[in-house]
């Protein structure tokens, strides 16, 4: 056994006070009496036959004593260990990501979390040791090992929760990598369960435990946003909502939405148990402002229910399409309405860049294209060599990257392609359709540009004859002209970094976060990204010769969903909540606490007995 | 605080009474008239000076036989036995009891804590003695009083006659009660100033830390007819008080703390209760009256039924 406070140990000092205030003469009554002769014998006698006179007389101190003890054993805090090992390394990965941020237990999942781990530290024996890490879109240490309980406390009372994705996979790693060679160490989770698939995690060699928190999958939240120019109105904008109901029961809901704070739209909703619904509200004005589309509803999860977006004025995007002829491309760049297309002959084509957007159909021309967003269609762009120079025959569609902006809503399952490149693109590209042997569709998301890639001929596919070319299409302009324009309609996911490009007369720029706090961000490189990007809502940036403003949502339909996890899955293993394994001291100051309490009644019995004893 | 000042202050314990009899009556002109009819009764026949109401070991004449004795010439005839003459053929002389006067004795314990009780047990005692000394004075019996502490402080010579019962009262009513106790040097005194033997009537409440044994055998070795009259106040058998005390004797103002519970006080009334005890088995060995009474005991009773009963008078 071993004390958790042995300053308190210090006040055992006290014991001789109480002896000396007992040895203090009684106050006695006076009382004349005949004669002791009789009492004297009395005494004698009384003394002679009744055992333990002596100890009896003192027992009142005794008790004191032995009260006094207790007591002050009881604030030492002493404990007994209850885990095997000693000198023990333990690794404590708080989930921060949104869904934790769900009060379905009164307080907050976080404020849960945070208070079993302070339990775990407090838990922690002589020799042990602990590290601190949060997990959310970025992963960080809050405090590294250390055996100091304080220090480990003041850490944690500093994290805070966000409204970003979390990532458990990126957590675990590194808390796998920070243990030592001889360290017995453990990993201790602190989670709701929803930081992302990791049953294909590798095996890992510490022992692994989970600690639940949640109870309810009480929530209905906004899972994504869009705004797209609306194909039927040209002077319309459409603004895409997808909403899920996470919760087991039937929810009725307003959803809204405003323009600047000011209501434009509102539709009641309702919602079976587990249902999803995509709403379209359509704007037509040309005013630019924030757009907030919001659930008029209260849940456990108040982060997913609203979402913002700006509405930018409607500008033309000016595309030049450098080919010898394609009906079906041409259509489909006419569908935006704001897109204003120049074709020319591949002859014709200079290195103009007061386009948008340079569509290069089967061209590629001998000089480099410059910083124009551009798209290459069964060409390369000069900086790209194909020296091999083959073709792929009827390449197979394995998969396309579905998370990237260009794919949104994109099934390529029923492209079929006869003829394409067979080229190993540079690094800097980034593969989108990939076959067996090269990809068909591919970007190169630059610096200072923005390139698309597809890698065979339009004609010797039936891709223009599916609806996902016109999508494609769409999603390609959008994401070709999304960095270079600043005023525009700009939205990410929390968690994401903002770049931020700096001209040669700008020093710095404020980023306002949707809390109003203002951060200064000062040139270092070109961009530089503002990380502090974790909660909802809209980031000004102010700074240069213009403003722009980037609305950050959760829109994760991972995070809304905050059904609790009872165990979680690591490689092959399940981990289930069961916190009794944890635990590596056991306080018995109760039992002392108890034992007191016991003897204060004993001593009050045997204060107001004493005349009987 | 001073144990003179505690003694004064303590206005519920005993021995705040007077110490001395002087502010009661003794005794009632009615109650007197009821002594009239009472007699000491006397177990031993004693040689006494003169012709009292009593038996003497003199053989005179009176009318009660006592013995046989040889003719010798000279004897008065009248009194020669003829019918053991017939029988023996000798001459035998009658002889018979000489009445004489008889010494009774009171000594009175004036020790200090004598002077407890309700009422005061030394004024207790006085009564008692003056009641006993009235009856003796009536039946021509000798008195004499001595007050003892630890030697004879007080003395009352010889009393004899009716006419001299308020000379006894006011002897009684001037006892004061101080000082320590120790009858053995007392009855040492006593018994060497008083060499024949008689009754003695002792009224103390025999707390004496010498004990009352070496006292009392003075008595014994001398022939002396005792009768004890132990005299304790209620409390003293009987107390009630119990919690943190400090007890104060009255008599050697000595102090004893002492924590009373009532597992004490159950020991205690049985210490008394043997102590009790033991002084009236040596009495009854040794052939002594004793009665003990406590001075809530009704004065009357005491006097015309409780001593009646235990055979001190008659």
């Amino acid at each position: 056994m071993s004390f958790l406070n042995l300053a308190a140990l210090g006040l055992l000092g006290l014991l001789p006070v109480i002896v000396i205030l007992y040895l203090l003469k009684l106050k006695r009554k006076p009382l004349v009496i005949s004669s002791h002769l009789l009492w004297k014998k009395a005494i004698e006698d009384y003394t002679a036959n009744t055992p333990f006179q002596k100890l009896r007389k003192n027992l009142l101190l005794l008790i004191q004593l032995i009260l006094l003890t207790l007591l002050i054993l009881g604030l030492a805090r002493p404990m007994i260990k209850t885990a095997e090992g000693e000198n023990k390394s333990r690794v404590i990965i708080i989930d921060a990501s949104a869904s934790m941020n769900a009060n379905d237990t009164g307080v907050s999942r976080f404020e849960s979390a945070k208070k079993k781990a302070e339990e775990l530290i407090r838990d922690m024996g002589s020799g042990d040791k602990s590290m601190l890490i949060v997990s959310a879109a970025q992963t960080t240490v809050r405090q590294g090992f250390t055996d100091s309980k304080s220090e480990l406390l003041r850490a944690l009372e500093k994290i805070k929760s966000t409204d970003t994705s979390g990532d458990l996979r990126e957590a675990l790693t590194l808390a796998v990598s920070l243990f030592d060679e001889n360290d017995d160490g453990e990993i201790v989770i602190i989670s709701d369960g929803g930081g992302g698939d990791i049953s294909d995690f590798a095996d890992v060699n510490y022992p692994l435990h989970y600690i639940p928190v949640g109870v309810n999958s009480d929530n209905v939240g906004i899972t994504g946003i869009d705004i797209r120019s609306s194909f039927q109105n040209p002077d319309a904008r459409q603004i895409f909502i997808s909403i899920e109901n996470f919760s087991e029961r039937e929810e009725e809901i307003t959803l809204e939405m405003k323009l600047n704070n000011r209501l434009i739209d509102a539709r009641l909703l309702k919602f079976a148990p587990g249902q999803r619904i995509s709403e379209i509200f359509e704007y037509s004005g040309n005013e630019e402002g924030i757009i907030k589309v919001s659930l008029d509803h209260y849940d456990s999860l108040e982060q997913d229910n609203t979402v913002y977006s700006y509405m930018t004025p409607r500008n033309d995007i000016n595309i030049l399409l450098v080919s010898t002829g394609n009906y079906f491309l041409e259509r489909c760049l006419m569908l935006d309405p704001r897109v204003r297309v120049s074709k020319i002959s591949p002859a014709e084509y200079t290195a103009r860049g007061d386009y948008d957007i340079v569509v290069f159909d089967g061209f590629t021309p001998d000089f480099p294209v410059g910083q124009t967003p551009a798209v290459f269609i069964n060409c390369l762009p000069q900086e790209v060599t194909d020296e091999s120079r083959s073709v792929l025959e009827y390449p197979t569609i394995l998969d396309w990257d579905r998370s990237h902006p260009i794919m949104r809503f994109i099934d390529m399952s029923d492209v079929m392609v006869a003829e394409a490149k067979n080229v190993s693109l540079p690094p800097v590209w980034t593969p989108i359709v990939n076959s067996v042997k090269a990809p068909l569709v591919a970007v190169m998301d630059g610096l200072e540009h923005r390139w698309a890639y597809i890698g065979f001929e339009l004609y010797n596919s039936n891709w223009t004859l599916r609806v996902s070319f016109p999508i494609f299409i769409a999603n390609a302009i959008k994401w070709l002209t999304e960095p270079q324009s600043k005023a525009e309609y700009t939205q990410i996911i929390t968690g994401t970094p903002i770049p931020i490009y700096f001209d040669d007369e700008t020093e710095k720029y404020t980023v306002i976060d949707p809390h109003l706090n203002r951060h200064e961000v000062l040139f270092q490189g070109n961009p530089t990204f503002f990380t502090k990007t974790d909660f909802v809502g809209s980031y000004k940036i102010e700074g240069g010769d213009a403003t722009r403003t980037i609305a950050a949502n959760l829109t994760s339909e991972r995070e809304s969903n905050i059904d609790p996890k009872p165990e979680v899955k690591i490689g092959a293993a399940s981990i289930s909540g069961d916190t009794d394994k944890i635990k590596r001291i056991k306080e018995i100051w109760p039992w002392l606490a108890w034992a007191a309490l016991a003897l204060l009644v004993f001593e009050w019995y045997v204060y107001h007995r004493r005349r009987f004893l | 605080m001073s144990i003179t000042d505690i003694k004064n202050q303590n206005s519920e314990g005993p021995g705040t009474e007077a110490s001395s009899a002087q502010n009661e009556a003794l005794l009632e002109p009615e109650f007197l008239k009821k002594l009239d009819q009472l007699n000491i009764l006397s177990r031993k026949v004693f040689k006494g000076r003169m012709k009292g109401e009593r038996r003497s070991k003199k053989k005179g004449s009176s009318v009660e036989f006592a013995d046989y004795r040889n003719y010798i010439i000279g004897d008065d005839l009248r009194y020669l036995d003829w019918n053991a003459y017939a029988r023996l053929e000798k001459l035998f002389l009658k002889l018979f009891m000489e009445e004489e006067d008889l010494d009774v004795h009171f000594i009175v314990d004036c020790s200090k804590s004598m002077s407890f009780g309700k009422p005061n047990k030394l004024v207790y005692s006085a009564k008692i003695a003056a009641a006993l000394g009235y009856i003796a004075l009536s039946n021509y019996d000798r008195i004499i009083i001595s007050g003892v502490t630890d030697r004879i402080r007080n003395y009352q010579p010889s009393l004899r006659g009716k006419n001299q019962v308020f000379s006894m009262f006011n002897f009684l009513k001037g006892l004061k009660s101080e000082g320590e106790t120790n009858l053995t040097s007392a009855c040492r005194e006593f018994v060497i100033r008083h060499k024949r033997p008689g009754v003695v009537i002792i009224l103390s409440d025999f707390l004496d830390p010498g004990g009352f044994e070496p006292a009392l055998k003075h008595f014994v070795a001398r022939q002396f007819d005792c009768f004890i009259m132990h005299i304790l106040d209620r409390e003293e058998l009987d107390p009630q008080t119990v919690g943190d005390l400090r007890l104060i004797d009255s008599e050697t103002n000595t102090m004893k703390e002492v924590s009373i519970t009532e597992a004490l006080l159950k020991r205690y009334k049985a210490t008394a209760a043997a102590f009790c005890m033991e002084i009236e088995d040596y009495s009854l060995k040794h052939g002594m009256h004793y009665l003990r009474t406590t001075t809530d005991t009704p004065f009357e009773d005491l006097i015309l039924r409780y001593l009646k009963k235990a055979g001190f008078v008659v």
